[in-house]
């Protein structure tokens, strides 16, 4: 059970620096299910997520970026259509029913929508990578408490999908998370 | 670089970096710290901070080779840039000159003030 929360925990770092973590852990006597590796694994997460917060780029890149996908949250349910049926009267064709059917789940949009702007928010810094899944899971509580019923559950799982497939698009065009950037 | 001065943990990581040469990587970094300052500092701290010098341009990190010793995992290896070694010569002469004269007062090296 510690084995497999030490490996969860460890995720949790950032990728470039895994190996040699749990390596220098192994060495020092701590390895993977033993007294003092999960407590040491968290430290070092621990440290590595507050790190950003040190810099003012970051820090207001994170601002910027959980206020506009709170405004996400808010706005795109509230510009839902009050009568999809007149909609339909005068376009009563698949591609309206579709768009319809999308748009009858507003918190379910404004969740993906805020997950991908938080996954790839250009006002974040390819170092400050960490900072997007505490925003995230910042905003996945808001989401789950505005979105009705069932979708409570569905909406803050959608919004952290989101921000990991807005984070992969991300370090698939060169900004890869948690790797060192040369700072002028 | 000189508008951005180092850290007193700064200090430390880029001066063990320098004793170590090219036996430095996190472990070694933070015994050398123990081992020469008597401080303890944590792991993550460590490693914090070598990944900000990095960033910075003063330090550069490889993978070495894996070992059994490590479960068959690699070191991450540090050494010294040239802009590092720089920044380290500016910030120790700060701080020598800021000193100067006040070994009496500080009592640097046990004499009574």
């Amino acid at each position: 059970m510690k084995r497999r929360l030490g490996a969860a925990v460890a995720c949790l770092l950032p990728k470039r620096y895994r190996e040699a973590v749990l390596g220098d852990l192994e060495e020092e006597g701590r390895p993977s299910g033993t007294p003092g590796h999960l407590g040491a694994v968290i430290g070092i997460v621990v440290r590595f997520h507050a790190e950003p917060w040190r810099d003012d780029g970051a820090r207001w890149g994170a601002l910027v970026t959980v206020v506009l996908a709170a405004g996400l949250l808010r706005i795109v349910p509230a510009a839902r259509w009050p009568d999809p049926g007149t909609v339909l009267a005068l376009y009563d064709d698949p591609l309206a029913r579709g768009a319809i059917h999308v748009w009858s789940a507003p918190h379910l949009t404004a969740a993906v929508a805020a997950g991908l702007l938080i996954g790839h928010s250009p006002w974040i810094p390819a170092f400050a990578g960490t900072l997007r899944w505490q925003l995230a899971l910042a905003l996945a509580l808001p989401a789950s408490w505005a979105a009705p019923g069932g979708f409570a559950i569905l909406a803050p799982l959608l919004l952290l999908a989101a921000t990991w497939v807005g984070q992969r698009g991300l370090a698939s065009n060169g900004g890869a998370q948690g790797s060192p950037r040369r700072v002028p | 670089m000189g508008g951005q001065g180092l850290g007193s943990l700064e200090q430390l990581v880029l001066l063990a970096v320098l004793r170590l040469g090219s036996d430095a990587y996190a472990v070694s970094v933070r015994d050398e710290i123990r081992r020469r300052t008597s401080r303890s500092i944590s792991r993550g701290a460590v490693y914090v901070t070598l990944d900000r010098l990095e960033r910075k341009g003063y330090l550069s990190s490889e993978l070495g080779r894996p070992t059994a010793e490590r479960g068959g995992k690699a070191k991450r290896m540090y050494g010294l840039d040239p802009r590092g070694r720089s920044a380290l010569q500016q910030s120790l002469s700060e701080l020598k000159r800021m000193a100067h004269g006040l070994d009496d007062t500080l009592e640097i090296g046990g004499r009574p003030a």
